[in-house]
């Protein structure tokens, strides 16, 4: 049996589950195409409500989303850089690679938002960082600049939506204390 | 058409929503056992995979949650007084009331948490704050707390998913500017 250091938090063994939990991480396993399932989703099936009520609003959100996937791994990958939430920036670094996010632009997200282009996308990035990382300091010429952009109010109520998503998701992850999701170590006791 | 103040975004009007959203704004009111879907609920419904998603993650979390809805309102006022939200900290102080947590408790929950009682309560919730506020400040000490007063490894993973759910609740909130429901102004024109 593994659990993660610190929080001591076990992981849930595929053979032990009930079959609402077996049926959500052959979900997850469709719409992510991986064959394992995450070691964050393995520690939230300890609780079938945390992990049920999760997934439900995570495939929600992308089956309804207007916005590319590529512009969604990008923001995420940006939001948990600056909130220095390893595991999830693990994740999503590889699910920028996956769409064929180049070097250049990764080493933009996490250094120098400034230096994303397109321009639409910079703006739309920059707001939705700004977004989870200081949401009460946004003023109205934020929103004028993204809306500057020919962003709709269902794609910015979209941005808003998915930064406070991976707000959620780098709580979640720093709180359970899953680290580098490459790297993570666990303990057999 | 009424528009929120700052972010201009356009509140959806209930009675002239259709399919999925006027679906999901009945599925809140019956929730939730309010004539109205709330100002949050129909400002994101500006976009369904914001509405929608966030409507499965509260209402199937509720309804699933081992833990007590007292406690769950307690800890989620206790963190958006934390974060400054002033939408969920007035929402979640209604509810805090309806299920009859009373003045001194309220009090201690935006004031100090260590005035909070019994043990048990108070450390849930300092430790959900914490798990909200400093996640990555988290010692192994602070999770042996928690599991002296018997709660399980179910409880802690539902009590961590609450707090981050509360987060998401406040940045949602925040970002849209929203306000206290109860004094929510709203401008009949985006210009003005």
């Amino acid at each position: 049996m593994s659990y993660v250091p610190i929080s001591k938090l076990r992981l849930v063994d595929e053979q032990e589950v009930t079959e609402e939990i077996t049926e959500v991480f052959d979900d997850m396993r469709r719409v992510f195409g991986v064959p394992q399932v995450g070691a964050a989703y393995k520690i939230m099936a300890l609780s079938p409500p945390a992990l049920t009520s999760y997934w439900a609003m995570y495939r929600s959100f992308l089956e309804r989303a207007t916005l590319p996937p590529p512009l969604l791994f990008m923001i995420h990958y940006a939001i948990s850089s600056a909130k220095n939430c390893q595991y999830c920036s693990s994740n999503f670094e590889m699910a920028c690679r996956s769409v064929g996010i180049d070097e250049e632009m990764l080493e933009a997200l996490v250094s120098n938002l400034d230096a994303v282009n397109p321009q639409r996308v910079r703006e739309i990035i920059k707001f939705a960082v700004k977004c989870a990382l200081d949401p009460q300091g946004l003023t109205g010429a934020d929103y004028d600049r993204v809306r500057d952009q020919g962003v709709s109010d269902e794609e910015l109520t979209e941005v808003i939506g998915w930064a406070a998503i991976a707000i959620l998701n780098d709580t979640a992850s720093d709180a359970i204390k899953l680290a580098n999701a490459m790297s993570q170590q666990f303990i057999e006791d | 058409m009424k528009y929120l103040p700052i972010s201009k975004l356009p509140v959806i009007e209930e009675e002239a929503a259709a399919g999925e959203i006027a679906e999901t704004f009945d599925e809140i009111r019956t929730f939730l056992g309010v004539p109205s879907a709330g100002f949050m609920n129909l400002t994101a419904a500006n976009s369904p995979a914001t509405l929608v998603s966030g409507t499965r993650l509260f209402i199937d979390f509720f309804k699933q949650a081992t833990l007590p809805p007292p406690l769950i309102f307690m800890i989620h006022y206790a963190i958006s007084s934390a974060k400054n939200c002033t939408c969920c900290s007035a929402s979640f102080k209604v509810a805090c009331r309806s299920v009859g947590i009373d003045e001194e408790m309220l009090e201690a929950l935006v004031k100090d948490l260590d005035a909070v009682k019994p043990q048990r309560v108070r450390e849930i919730i300092k430790f959900a704050v914490n798990c909200a506020l400093y996640p990555q400040g988290l010692t192994e000490a602070d999770y042996d707390r928690v599991r002296d007063q018997g709660v399980s490894d179910e409880e802690l993973v539902e009590i961590i998913s609450w707090a981050a759910l509360a987060m998401y609740n406040n940045t949602l909130a925040d970002a849209m500017k929203m306000d206290d429901p109860a004094r929510q102004q709203v401008l009949e024109d985006p210009t003005g």
